[in-house]
């Protein structure tokens, strides 16, 4: 028998990290992993409870370790954020189509996430900041409900430092919250980009996606150039277990990501339009 | 083509019994169903069709993926297929198993435990003699004489049967009972064509569907038509589970003796919760959308990738439906 390519292979939690009230990152240790692509993601096992396919949040040249960042949610998230450093949990992958860094090479990128939705978008930007000279001016649009709930809040600094273009919004602000409140549509102008040849890449909850895709059209940024990250319930993350294809699609192969032009050929439900 | 004479094939059977395991059509209540034979006279080969297909012997209904051992760190994995000969299989359900063959088996993921089954298990159909009433295997050319995942084909004709080799496994089991066998005549090869050509006429005046149409169905979707047809389905998932070609599994995580277990087992996409996320997101929200999608998967989207069907025509969706769905009208509305 060739390799199981359902068994995952056991790795340690050596360090979790409160992101948000409902959001920890997870640090395992080894990263099995020979290579991943920004945007490819893997399936984590815990071990008797189940497993389900996470995004993965660690940049690509973090040789040592793996991060994912998990929202409590089911059974095999609230089991993940009950479990200590230290623990074994398994790990399969990395699975999918990450996102396009090739042909994002020499251009402008504004990158758009909502909520829990920057995680795969955390990787690309370790990614682009650790090749800065392939690419043009990094931006990026994140929005959250409430500022609590904004994610890598502790990095943003650095993220800045290092020449990201940051614009941050929460729907309801709260505390001592000084920045725009408002749905991340709403900040979508303020990047000053060449927008006929900017690369946009977006995740966050399906409604988002949907307006933020229309406001990008409005914009002038061009279709060709526009991606999402979608989701999907999988089993298997190898194209097997059926529970992720939609109109001869499977987010595990074809996704998670995908252009502007397939999005509009995925059935309803699905498609973010 | 070989010839096997009426006594060849008992000498076949007996010999098959007493060296290998033989999965046969037994009778048993009421119903046919394949099981494991010790004696020769066990096979029932006078069987319209078996009430499931044997899709369970290479995709059990339920099987281990493996097992976690947390104290030794120790990954066993699952048992692989046995030595075995299913016989008597019909030509719609050894079909069934190139479509299988084409989803399971594609690179860069090959399903091990479905390989291991389908190398280890040597499949011999047997031509239908009576399509029953609910049969359009026509349709799609998946019989109703000669299938195309079988080994070995077998035909009943005048004195014995035909036999056709249809594999390398086909062939090495025919070598092993070398003596048994004589070249087919020409008049026997005559009883075949004549007996496909009859059978085949016989059934294309039940149901003849202009095939290629059905590749382009969720384009020539009728949303009325479908919203009737979806109201009828209970949502049992009986469909689906006595089809031979649909594959979908879930999973299930567990702690059995201290170690850690994860099984697979047969899920349907009919199901409400099939697409539904732990946030409770469900990008496939709707019976109707359910049902559509289950039609232009097996019509549509398998026969774009893979120049097969998803369907057979065994009609047991069609018998077994307790709401009375019948996917030869979905065929018919679109054909």
């Amino acid at each position: 028998m060739g390799l199981n390519p359902y068994a995952p292979k056991p790795v340690r939690i050596i360090r979790i990290k409160d992101e948000t009230p409902d959001t920890k990152t997870f640090t395992l240790s080894p990263n099995l992993f020979e290579s991943f692509a920004p945007g490819q993601f893997a399936m984590l096992t815990v071990y008797g409870v189940g497993e389900a396919p996470f995004s993965i949040c660690s940049s690509p040249f973090d040789k040592d370790r793996l991060q994912f960042s998990i929202r409590r949610m089911g059974s095999v998230t609230s089991a993940i954020h009950e479990a200590s450093e230290g623990e074994e949990i398994g790990v399969r992958g990395p699975y999918g189509r990450g996102w396009p860094v090739k042909e994002m090479e020499g251009r402008s990128i504004l990158l758009v996430g909502g909520g829990i939705g920057l995680a795969p978008l955390r990787s690309l930007i370790l990614h682009l900041l650790e090749n800065k000279n392939n690419y043009g001016e990094i931006a990026v649009c994140y929005g959250a409900r409430s500022p609590s709930l904004l994610m890598y809040r502790d990095e943003f600094e650095e993220w800045i430092r290092r020449g990201v273009d940051l614009h941050l919004t929460v729907d309801v602000g709260e505390g001592d919250w000084k920045g725009n409140v408002g749905v991340v549509t709403t900040i979508l102008d303020k990047p000053k980009l060449n927008r006929a040849d900017t690369v946009v890449c977006t995740c966050g909850p399906p409604v988002m996606i949907r307006f933020v895709l229309k406001k990008l059209v409005e914009l002038g940024y061009s279709k060709e150039n526009i991606y999402a990250s979608l989701e999907s319930k999988m089993r298997c993350g190898v194209g097997k277990c059926g529970h992720c294809h939609f109109g001869g699609k499977h987010v595990c192969l074809d996704g998670p990501v995908f252009k502007y032009s397939e999005m509009l050929e995925l059935p309803r439900g699905i498609s973010p339009f | 083509m070989l010839f096997l004479s009426e006594d060849g094939f008992k000498r076949l059977l007996n010999g098959l019994v007493s060296s290998r395991n033989v999965i046969a059509p037994v009778e048993a209540n009421g119903y046919f169903d394949f099981k494991t034979i010790k004696h020769a006279g066990e096979a029932f080969l006078d069987y319209s069709n078996t009430r499931l297909p044997p899709k369970r012997f290479f995709l059990p209904q339920r099987e281990i993926v493996f097992k976690h051992d947390p104290k030794t760190g120790v990954l066993h994995e699952p048992a692989l297929g046995s030595e075995a000969v299913l016989l008597g299989v019909r030509p719609c359900d050894a079909s069934a198993l190139s479509v299988l063959d084409n989803i399971l088996l594609k690179p860069p993921n090959p399903d091990p435990l479905y390989e291991s089954r389908r190398r280890s298990i040597t499949v011999i159909s047997l031509s239908c003699a009576k399509p029953r009433e609910e049969c359009f295997c026509n349709v799609f050319e998946t019989g109703p004489v000669r299938g195309s995942g079988e080994d070995i084909t077998l035909t009943r004709i005048t004195g014995g049967l035909l036999v056709e080799v249809r594999s390398g496994r086909g062939q090495i089991l025919i070598d092993g009972f070398a003596s048994l066998f004589e070249e087919a005549g020409a008049q026997h090869l005559e009883e075949y064509e004549e007996l496909s050509r009859r059978l085949t006429k016989e059934m294309s005046s039940r149901i003849e569907i202009a095939r290629e149409r059905l590749v382009r169905l969720e384009e020539t979707l009728d949303e009325k038509f479908f919203q009737n047809e979806a109201q009828k389905c209970v949502e049992c998932s009986l469909c689906s589970f006595a089809c031979p070609v649909c594959y979908c599994f879930d999973t299930e995580d567990y702690l059995e003796k201290n170690v850690y277990v994860r099984a697979k087992g047969w899920d349907t996409c009919a199901s409400p919760v099939f697409t539904r996320m732990a946030s409770g997101l469900d990008p496939r929200p709707s019976k109707v959308d359910r049902f559509c999608h289950r039609f232009c998967h097996k019509l549509s989207r398998i026969p774009m990738a893979f120049n097969a069907y998803g369907c057979v025509g065994c009609g047991r969706c069609v018998s077994l439906c307790p709401a009375g769905v019948d996917i030869r009208e979905v065929l018919k509305r679109w054909g």
